[in-house]
């Protein structure tokens, strides 16, 4: 059940991510929910499979976006492997985790996008690019992490609820 | 016999009493008089009347405020699904600017085949800047063909499935042009850049290149049609001692805000890719 779930919510988050949030920039940044997604996803220590909407999530931008294809998945993989290594560390508040854990793994897959785009031979400004760029879009991310962090976490509660039940 | 004589007088008394009466009223004799009986039957009349209407109501009325507001909440409803086809109507019609504008375009360049596209998406890097289109290869889109709309040059396909293709905007930070201006006999390269300004360079330190000069594509490198409108450059940089000038220029196409997009068909870029690399 919880596997049908996510895939679903990635699948709305997708397109959501292409069709609305992609077209609202600040200054030159874009907000990404689906890495938010992923992070509210993987905040539950009940999500074990959380890999499954983690590898769905990062393929379809993959297959979508104009990067090399394993780029949006390493940078999943990486924000999902840093939100389950962190969720014992941070406090008990998940709201606060999550807000951290997006301006890390914001900040984290723009660099990557920054080393990968580098090695097609394109040049990016490193400094304009994190002004122009990130730092709008950790910004749109905060913003936008916590109704999707409601979003997911009603979300589980229906799922690991019946799960519990059973 | 004499009980009955009686019974008839007393008759013709009371009937001949009653038409006098009559007469009376009728001749507007008994009009105060009348007036003064009749005005506390009347009061007690409306008093009753009174309380009977306000019983009425009492029962009768809120039943009816219950009707207008079921009224009021349909016409509300009403009104809202008006607005929402206006809305609708209004957004058809800007639909039907752009695709006329774009048909403008399409019939003032018969030479060139083209497939009217709409934007379903946007590129979710923020580095990169491309579009998908809801058209692909099931209509006859192939990798590399030009994208343009009435404005100018949007870019070219850079990636087709059956039924959608990704455009690589002319802005993209990996997207190269090669231009020429249009009252000079120059020829320049146009790049993008991760911020999506469009940078022009390779121009020849000699060039007296003009802010408000026009760039058209050179068809040079095989990768556009020659003559299709890029941008206006909007200023020059010349540096002493450098083998080139450089500047900035601005696409009259607004990239964030693009609805809908001709693909040049009958187009396909020539690939130099094996030559450069033997």
């Amino acid at each position: 059940m919880d596997i049908f779930l996510s895939s679903l919510l990635v699948l709305v988050f997708t397109s959501l991510q292409l069709s609305v949030v992609s077209r609202i920039p600040l200054n030159h940044g874009k907000a990404d929910i689906l890495l938010l997604f992923v992070i509210a996803w993987c905040l539950n220590r009940q999500a074990r499979k959380y890999y499954i909407p983690v590898l769905l999530a990062g393929g379809l931008i993959s297959f979508i976006s104009s990067l090399p294809f394993p780029t949006a998945i390493i940078s999943y993989l990486v924000a999902a492997l840093l939100t389950r290594a962190l969720i014992s560390r941070l406090w008990e508040m998940p709201v606060f985790s999550m807000l951290l854990l997006t301006i890390i793994a914001t900040f984290f897959q723009h660099l990557l996008y920054i080393v990968i785009i580098q090695f097609q031979g394109i040049t990016i400004p490193l400094l304009p690019s994190l002004q122009a760029i990130t730092l709008p879009s950790i910004f749109l991310n905060i913003i936008l992490a916590f109704p999707i962090f409601l979003i997911v976490q009603d979300a589980q509660k229906f799922v690991y609820q019946e799960v519990e039940n059973d | 016999m004499r009980f009955e004589n009686n019974r008839t007088l007393r008759t013709v008394v009371i009937s001949l009493v009653i038409v006098g009466v009559i007469l009376l009223a009728l001749s507007g004799v008994l009009r105060p008089v009348l007036g003064k009986v009749m005005d506390p039957f009347v009061r007690v009349q409306g008093w009753i009347s009174n309380q009977f209407m306000a019983i009425y109501d009492f029962f009768t009325l809120p039943r009816e405020v219950t009707d207008l507001m079921a009224e009021n909440s349909q016409l509300r409803n009403e009104v809202s699904q008006l607005q929402s086809q206006i809305i609708e109507l209004e957004e058809q019609l800007s639909e039907a600017d752009i695709l006329y504008a774009l048909l403008d375009f399409a019939r003032a360049k018969p030479e060139s085949t083209y497939v009217a596209a709409s934007v379903i998406g946007r590129d979710p890097n923020p580095f990169m800047h491309y579009l998908i289109i809801d058209h692909g290869s099931d209509d006859g889109i192939r990798y590399g063909m030009p994208v343009v709309t009435q404005q100018g040059l949007v870019g070219k396909i850079d990636a087709v499935t059956a039924s959608a293709s990704r455009v690589q905007l002319i802005n993209d930070p990996a997207s190269s042009i090669n231009v020429r201006m249009q009252s000079l006999n120059v020829e320049a390269q146009l790049t993008g850049t991760s911020t999506g300004d469009l940078e022009l360079t390779m121009i020849p330190a000699d060039a007296n290149v003009q802010p408000g000069e026009i760039l058209l594509t050179s068809g040079l490198g095989g990768n556009y049609p020659s003559d299709i409108l890029v941008g206006q450059v909007l200023n020059i940089q010349k540096k002493e001692n450098a083998i080139f000038q450089t500047g900035v220029v601005e696409s009259q196409v607004d990239f964030s805000s693009l609805r809908a997009v001709l693909v040049i068909t009958n187009f396909s870029a020539i690939d130099i890719q094996s030559l450069t690399n033997e």
